[in-house]
């Protein structure tokens, strides 16, 4: 490959630059065409396992999990970071391909509702900073330290593709592994106020969009 | 249709199947192509063919290596088309940063050339004003200002009286600041 790089400046250049590429018609090892879509999405699911074994090995799922299984607050945490997830991971393939535009902001909405639906419905009578006074901060953090490892992972699989914006594209790429980190944490998660997922759990995905913006600024470009 | 679309897509799908002619040809039939907007919409930044040409290259490098993301079921088009902005932009912040570098000047070597030229550019002036002054004045004010002799050493070399010396040095002095000497 290093050979192509070698580079003229005049028109013969270009000329002796495309003979040497088109050799190379059809032998594209690796993504193979059509296929980065399907990459793409395994490295997603892989992520998501990733970030909940990380969650359950550090800190283990909720003490009261028999209880929560019976009530609506975790049910809305695991659907709403999952809509999010999906938008985010519509949202990040997309930024990945030329020519494709960022979709509508339609696809962020369910998760929004969902939200929405959990603080009208909220009865857990819980404070908007969680169980324990600091709890709002170990929740971010769990969520951003959890996030770090499949977020690199994310950016590698997403080098493959062909970034145009590196650091939007980086930044979608930390919505959609926010949410899932968020969505692992979940397990573990005991602050049930409807508030608290409003607020935290947006923010900590906000940090991990703003460190994937930045990560992506150095490895998305190509 | 032999849209550019069609004919550009069925070339890639030909890629696809190691056509290396069909692959050739799209790519000279792209450069082409873009060599021709790459050029107007450079000169109008100040770039030049050459760098026109550079990012051209980019761009076709660029489309070679991320080939596998064009989905043949969407238009190729806007595919090229964005990879193309993308190597411009890209390109010219390069060759911007390159152009900053090239004139940026070491800040103490050009504080210090600044020093040592100012004391060079006052001292052509003054041999400039002085070689303009007529002859004895030039030689009188040579001796006295510019090689520091005094007056009576100036008389003797010059063979002329210390009284001439001191008038001629005198007119040529008015001379120099913008009076009209007396006669």
């Amino acid at each position: 490959m290093t050979s192509i790089r070698e580079k003229g400046v005049s028109a013969d250049d270009t000329s002796m630059l495309i003979h040497r590429l088109s050799r190379e018609a059809g032998q594209r090892p690796f993504p193979r065409p059509g296929t980065i879509g399907w990459l793409v999405l395994a490295t997603v699911v892989v992520c998501y396992a990733l970030a909940t074994l990380e969650i359950l090995l550090v800190i283990g799922g909720r003490p009261d999990l028999d209880v929560a299984l019976g009530e609506p607050a975790l049910y809305f945490k695991l659907a709403s970071m999952f809509c999010l997830a999906v938008a985010g991971h519509v949202s990040m393939y997309r930024s990945i391909l030329p020519g494709r535009s960022a979709p509508s902001w339609l696809v962020w909405l369910p998760a929004l509702l969902l939200i929405a639906m959990r603080v009208a419905t909220d009865h857990s009578g819980q404070s908007w900073l969680g169980v324990h006074p600091l709890s709002f901060i170990y929740c971010v953090v769990a969520i951003v330290l959890a996030s770090v490892v499949p977020l690199l992972l994310l950016l590698c699989m997403m080098r493959q593709g062909a970034a145009t914006s590196a650091v939007s594209a980086g930044a979608r790429g930390g919505i959609l592994i926010g949410a899932l980190g968020a969505g692992a944490y979940a397990w573990t998660c005991q602050n049930d106020a409807g508030l608290f997922l409003l607020v935290w759990y947006p923010v900590a995905i906000a940090i991990v969009a703003t460190m994937g913006a930045i990560a992506g600024y150095y490895l998305l470009r190509w | 249709m032999d849209t550019k679309e069609n004919i550009w897509a069925s070339a890639m799908r030909a890629e696809r199947q190691g056509d290396t002619k069909a692959y050739d040809w799209l790519l000279r039939d792209i450069a082409q192509t873009l060599r021709i907007i790459l050029r107007a919409r450079l000169a109008r930044s100040g770039f030049d063919r050459v760098e026109a040409e550079d990012i051209l290259q980019e761009v076709l490098i660029g489309l070679h290596e991320k080939r596998h993301t064009w989905d043949e079921t969407r238009p190729i088009v806007p595919w090229v088309a964005s990879i193309m902005r993308y190597k411009l932009i890209d390109g010219s912040r390069r060759m911007s940063r390159e152009r900053q570098r090239y004139v940026d000047i070491d800040h103490a070597w050009l504080e210090e050339w600044l020093t040592t030229s100012d004391t060079a550019m006052q001292e052509i002036e003054i041999a400039q004003q002085v070689a303009s002054l007529p002859g004895h004045q030039k030689d009188v004010v040579t001796a006295l200002a510019l090689e520091g002799h005094d007056v009576k050493t100036t008389a003797a070399n010059l063979d002329r009286s210390e009284a001439s010396v001191r008038v001629t040095f005198q007119r040529a002095l008015r001379r120099l600041i913008g009076r009209s000497p007396t006669k």
